[in-house]
């Protein structure tokens, strides 16, 4: 075979491995999982034996609280994703949920985790405001609409974080 | 010129070795890190300082060992505490909790962000926001640690600095 031939032969075989892994690559298989999770109450008793000055204390006061002496707290979920062969994976959690409250500040955080991935979920208590006595409120579950983009396939898990 | 056109079959014949032995590998790799190092700090910081500043910041870094420049992928997963917790705190001025999850942690106390892509290398931040410094207004000093977990697919070292 004359030279210029085997030089054009490895040329073309170069170009398509190329070829064949940018596509590879591109088309990469992404897993979504989906799932639909109600939160609990996190229900606290919460009480001052004395005086106290309101600014140093405000993150305690402005705790939603009902007639009955309820204090509704931050609402903590964890979700986890597991992989069947035990491995760590990429992934991202999106999250939507209901009701959208204009002023909520929900934070997503992934934590340390073996075997998928793990993440930590605050929402805001869903509180209206108590039509019957002022001032207070009624607490209302949060609907949290949970999507796992990921590398490997894995299951969900949803619970509290007191669960 | 039959010395030159030899290099050159040398050259393209290499380069085709090397394409086959990363196409097979690389796609693989993506789809299950086995490189997940993770590192982590504990320590005390001062609660005293300008309002707006962290009270401390963990740098986690993790460099490529593998000769490449490009910033890797990574996704970062990290946890922390500090002592006294807002419970143990608040329950010295008198206030008492109960309920199933009473000593709440609000997330906004701490935050992890990519804060730097270099040569070869990705910084990640743990700050242990000024929020601790207002809302637990009578502590001189606070305990914290924070661990970090590095999931990637390239081989590399999760280094670990404290840099406030």
């Amino acid at each position: 075979m004359s030279v210029e031939k085997q030089m054009s032969q490895i040329e073309e075989e170069i170009k398509a491995i190329k070829d064949s892994f940018e596509q590879s690559a591109s088309s990469m298989k992404i897993y979504t999982n989906e799932t639909t999770y109600q939160t609990k109450a996190n229900t606290m008793r919460i009480s001052n034996s004395g005086t106290y000055n309101p600014l140093q204390w405000s993150r305690i006061i402005s705790i939603p609280q009902d007639v009955y002496g309820n204090w509704f707290g931050p609402e903590i979920v964890v979700v986890t994703f597991d992989c069947p062969a035990g491995n760590n994976t990429f992934a991202s959690l999106e999250l939507s949920k209901e009701p959208l409250a204009a002023l909520d500040s929900t934070s997503v955080r992934r934590v340390p985790y073996a075997g998928g991935a793990k993440w930590l979920i605050e929402v805001q208590p869903n509180v209206d405001s108590d039509p019957d006595h002022s001032s207070y409120y009624l607490w209302n579950p949060t609907t949290l609409n949970i999507a796992i983009q990921s590398a490997s396939e894995g299951v969900i898990g949803v619970k509290m974080i007191w669960e | 010129m039959l010395q030159n056109t030899q290099q050159r079959i040398v050259a393209l014949k290499n380069e085709l070795k090397s394409q086959k032995t990363a196409s097979g590998l690389a796609f693989s790799q993506l789809l299950m890190p086995e490189n997940t190092p993770t590192q982590s700090y504990s320590g005390t910081a001062s609660t005293s300082g300008g309002a707006g500043n962290p009270v401390a910041r963990v740098r986690f870094r993790f460099e490529r060992t593998d000769g490449l420049i490009e910033p890797p992928m990574i996704n970062f997963a990290y946890d922390a505490t500090f002592s006294p917790d807002y419970k143990q705190f608040a329950s010295g001025y008198g206030w008492t909790f109960s309920g199933a999850e009473d000593a709440f942690l609000p997330q906004d106390w701490v935050a992890g962000y990519i804060a730097e892509l270099g040569d070869g290398y990705v910084d990640f931040y743990v700050d242990f926001t000024s929020d601790i410094r207002t809302d637990f207004f009578s502590l001189q000093n606070i305990s914290l640690s924070t661990t970090c977990q590095a999931i990637t697919n390239v081989k590399g070292i999760l280094w670990v600095e404290r840099i406030i």
